[in-house]
């Protein structure tokens, strides 16, 4: 009989051991008489044989090993009609690990999605990331010509592949042109990802050759939303680029590597890929492990390889570096990342202040449980019995609010993933999976004993005739109980203490930060993007052609007062390059980066901002438009303190050859506008010229007279009629520009305000029912007070002088914490520290002022006792 | 597990049980008897640890019970050895017999020892 037949067939056992030992006896009684013995003497020594037969019934079960787990189910279901018994505590319990449970998973479930979890690729930890590394370590693709040669050269992949993303522009049949993320692949990429299309084919190397027929593949998404799901889309010509490119196939739903790809293409299409330099390292490259090959063996082969190639090729590989890493160590974000960590700790803290608070709620439940605890111990329960017994309700507690808990953060998991919809990357999905579980169940199971080991250690550690004698409530309820209760209830106010230092120091920092940036007026102000594809647009010339003749027409528009082009809006973000100002000294390891943005002559004028000083690029005459730039404020103030700008000249390249940069004369300086969202300074923008280097994309602002909705379709009108196959491209109001771009700070920023808001609420709950609880036990000793003379205000302060004892010793723990968090978690470049008195006195103060709330009703109801009734409270 | 309550060394009782279930199958005070009887009143076990220990070897798999009708004609629980148990019984006897044997070599050489 197994140990799960013997756990369900216990009765049945007991019977067939009671029948057995009935047989022993009476065997031996029968015996015994038959020897001559008297009845009475035979059944005695029978007795004295066995020493006990109940004694040697418990040894037989003993020795079924199934006793814990029947004591097990007893407990719980003891446990469980308990905490029905007790509605409320088990409500309030419930819903403190519920918040703090919760908060915690939906945290984790970010950061599984973030940081663990991966690209959906099958058998993921195969696949390398082959990235390079020049000799200022800084990270860089492969070029074409030495992805080929790689390929030649390695043999512990099964293969490599090569791809490049740029968007492109789909049309035809007639229907308006769209744009989407689209990617150059070599011919092997899907096969390398264990990829097949769910439609049609993958590409093959005939595919991937100059002159080779134009073929496209499409994502699953754009299949659906373009194209109906028409079964008969393969072989379909579409017009990609404006190039005319039959559809072979569709992949499956969800996959749109790399970055988010809608549209496939050939590698070979990508234009001028074959003329490439062997230092335009623009490629991104992934291999699979070949079967029996490791890691360690892909990173020597290409370390090899690269030394090949430095030798090969010293002008332009020299100090080159070609790593592989897993794929995913290229996408996920790394957990010891300050942010991740600040994020695990903010959940870890709300886990254990609501732990401290169902551990208070247990205490103060054990100082009412005492007689019935004596009672277990008088009748021959064990300490661990008791313990466990103890336990199995925090377990039940515990388990019940992981249920609630999972159902708290499944919900704010969906409320993030709408917040961020379309601005994370594709792969990320804020769900649960295996992991999630695994880790839910871990945070259950260690609450139980963060939060339950202590109450029942101390309730089962008293003599029983203490505990006998110390029956009533109102008798000192145990003085290590309310050390207990107070150091978890310090503890609370400590963590509340570090989270709302967070929260307004975040909502200071963003405060600073408006407060340095010139306020754009965003009212009438729409903008959009147009991108042109190389394929026809391939020379600088052509792009500046047309993005004259789009200025012209823009200009001409009914309703638009002013219209200007420019490679970043405001908020959206700016090159970065390292700059040289002509006469100060050379830093060539490490130059100072400043953002630049390529702007047009009415840029300033359509966001309404006019030069600080000097002139805009129309005006100016003698410097040669290329030769031209102009600066922001915060450049001045950082590169030219107390001096004049004008005419002074800078360099801007890449750190490794600023000196073949020519030098670019500064005409005009205008106010600080913010390019980056997050952060508290500006940076210093230099602001070049459309006609330097005409971009590939640019965004149309329009200052415009007429309503926001009817812009948009004359807009498009216009620019079919320069180029039908050009869509136009995230059209919006600049307000919705700025309010985008600060997306990700806002949602930060909600998520610690709603975390230190249900910290301080499960404190404050805390700290009322322990105040409560202390007037309840102390009504005895107020009753005394009051009938000796004390005024309801003395036991009014009786009451607060505890509260803020606790209080106190919370808020400096808090602070000392708020040192250690800044220390290792804090962003060093924000204005404002978490140790910034100003901030540590708001905290303080919030702390201290609704603290005190939650006890004036307590302390009142003290201060109203009737000393005559108190007095007879036993 | 408590101990079993006996004088006999620990392990013994299990030896001695399943030895003598080997003989075929037999109740316990059957083998309580038997175990009187075989070691000539030298060995009294206690009623008490008898039936603990059959249950534990029961629930181990070496021993199997069955309710049979008893020579008396009164149905008992009677015990058989299983494929493993007699396995078990060839171990601890083949381990048995070495320690006695080893244990008698020291003695012979202590008592050369001393002379």
């Amino acid at each position: 009989m197994n140990w799960w037949r013997r756990l369900v067939h216990r009765e049945q056992l007991d019977r067939d051991l009671d029948r057995e030992l009935q047989y022993h006896v009476d065997r031996q009684v029968e015996d015994n008489l038959q020897a001559g013995m008297t009845a009475d003497k035979a059944r005695r020594l029978v007795r004295v044989q066995f020493g006990g037969l109940e004694q040697v019934k418990e040894d037989c079960r003993d020795a079924r090993g199934t006793r814990w787990a029947h004591e097990l189910a007893a407990d719980l279901l003891y446990a469980c009609r308990l905490l029905v018994k007790e509605r409320g505590f088990t409500t309030v319990a419930v819903a403190a690990l519920a918040l703090g449970i919760g908060v915690n998973n939906t945290f984790f479930i970010v950061i599984n999605a973030v940081c663990l979890r991966g690209l959906p690729i099958n058998d993921a930890n195969r696949v390398l990331y082959v990235a390079t590394r020049d000799a200022h370590e800084r990270d860089a693709g492969v070029s074409y010509k030495d992805f080929r040669d790689l390929e030649a050269g390695t043999r512990a992949f099964e293969g490599l592949a090569a791809f490049a993303t740029a968007p492109a522009v789909i049309g035809g049949e007639g229907s308006a042109p769209e744009r989407a993320a689209a990617a150059y692949v070599s011919a092997l990429t899907f096969r390398l990802l264990h990829e097949r299309p769910l439609l049609g084919r993958d590409f093959v190397p005939t595919d991937d050759a100059a002159g080779a027929p134009r073929v496209v593949l499409l994502s699953s998404a754009l299949w659906k939303t373009r194209y109906g799901s028409d079964s008969a889309i393969l072989g379909r010509r579409i017009q990609v680029n404006g190039l005319t490119s039959t559809v072979i196939g569709v992949m499956r739903v969800g996959f749109r590597y790399p970055d988010g790809a809608s549209v496939w293409q050939p590698l070979a299409l990508l234009p001028g890929l074959m003329n490439q330099s062997r230092d335009s390292r623009a490629l991104g490259v992934v291999g699979r492990l070949r079967d029996g090959a490791g890691i360690a063996e892909a990173s020597t082969e290409l370390e090899a390889a690269a030394g090949q190639l430095a030798r090969q090729s010293p002008d332009t590989n020299n100090g080159i570096r070609i790593i592989g890493m897993p794929i995913n160590d290229r996408y996920n974000a790394r957990l010891t990342d300050p942010v991740w960590l600040a994020f695990m700790t903010a959940g870890l803290l709300v886990l254990l202040i609501a732990c401290a608070n169902v551990a208070n709620l247990l205490l103060m439940r054990a100082s009412e449980r005492t007689r019935e605890v004596a009672i277990r111990f008088s009748l021959g329960a064990t300490r661990v019995r008791v313990v466990r017994q103890l336990l199995a309700e925090s377990a039940i507690v515990a388990l019940l609010g992981g249920v609630a808990g999972l159902g708290v953060s499944l919900v704010g998991a969906r409320l993030l993933s709408v917040a961020l919809t379309g601005n994370a990357p594709y792969w990320l999905q804020f769900t649960m999976d295996a992991r999630g579980f695994l880790a839910l169940a871990a945070v259950c199971v260690s609450t139980v004993f963060i939060f339950g080991l202590a109450p029942a250690v101390h309730a089962s550690k008293t003599e029983i005739s203490g505990r006998l004698h110390q029956a009533g409530p109102g008798s000192i309820g145990g003085l290590r109980a309310r050390r207990w209760t107070s150091t978890f209830l310090a503890a609370e106010f400590a963590l509340t203490t570090v989270l709302l230092a967070a929260v307004i120091v975040g909502f200071r920092n963003y405060g600073a930060a408006r407060a340095t940036e010139v306020a754009i007026n965003p009212a009438h102000l729409l903008t959009a993007w147009v991108s042109l594809p190389a394929e026809r647009y391939p020379t600088p010339e052509q792009r500046l052609a047309f993005y004259e003749r789009v200025q012209q027409r823009l200009r001409g528009l009914g309703g638009v007062s002013s219209a200007a082009l420019a490679t970043a809006l405001p908020f959206g973000g700016a090159t970065a390059r390292a700059l040289q100002v002509e006469g100060q000294p050379v830093v060539s390891e490490a130059p100072p980066i400043v953002s630049t943005v390529t702007i047009d002559d009415r840029y300033f004028e359509a966001l309404g901002l006019p030069l600080v000083q000097g002139r805009t690029f129309a005006e100016v005459a003698g410097v040669a438009k290329e030769h031209a730039v102009i600066v922001n404020q915060r450049f001045v103030a950082m590169y030219f303190p107390d001096q004049t700008p004008i005419g002074r000249r800078v360099r801007l390249g890449d750190a490794g050859d600023l000196q073949g940069a020519s030098w670019l004369t500064i005409i005009g300086v205008c106010p600080t506008i913010r390019q980056r969202a997050q952060g508290v300074d500006s940076d210093p923008v230099v602001y070049l010229s459309l006609q330097e280097d005409p971009p590939a994309a640019v965004a149309l602002l329009l200052r415009h007279t007429s309503d926001e909705a009817s812009l948009p379709p004359l807009l498009r009108q216009e620019l079919r009629s320069l180029d039908p196959e050009l869509p136009l491209d995230r059209v919006m109001s600049m307000g919705h520009v700025i309010s985008e771009s600060k997306l990700g700070g806002r949602v930060s920023q909600a998520l610690i305000t709603v975390i230190a808001c249900i910290a301080i609420c499960l404190s404050v709950v805390g700290l009322y029912a322990v105040t409560g609880h202390a007037v309840v036990q102390r009504t005895h000793e107020i009753g005394l007070r009051t009938a000796l003379g004390a005024q309801s205000r003395q036991v009014m302060g009786l009451v607060l002088q505890r509260a803020l004892t606790q209080l106190g010793y919370g808020l400096a723990a808090g602070v000392a914490c708020t040192g250690a968090w800044q220390r290792l978690l804090g962003d060093p470049t924000q204005r404002y520290r978490l140790t910034d008195p100003v901030t540590l006195a708001m905290v303080a103060g919030i702390v201290i002022s609704v603290a005190m709330a939650a006890c004036v009703r307590p302390a009142r109801r003290a201060a109203q006792l009737d000393p005559v009734a108190a007095l007879r409270h036993d | 597990m408590a101990l079993p309550k006996s004088d006999l060394p620990q392990g013994t009782l299990d030896m001695l049980i399943l030895q003598v279930v080997a003989l075929g199958p037999i109740h316990g005070y059957a083998i309580a008897r038997r175990i009187r009887q075989v070691s000539n009143d030298a060995l009294q076990i206690l009623q008490g640890s008898l039936y603990p220990a059959l249950h534990r070897l029961e629930n181990r798999g070496l021993l199997r019970a069955e309710w049979q009708e008893s020579e008396t004609g009164r149905e008992a629980r009677f015990y058989r050895l299983t494929p493993r148990g007699r396995a078990q019984l060839n171990t601890e006897t083949a381990n048995w017999t070495r320690l006695a044997d080893a244990i008698a070599l020291v003695l012979r050489s202590a008592e050369g020892g001393d002379r």
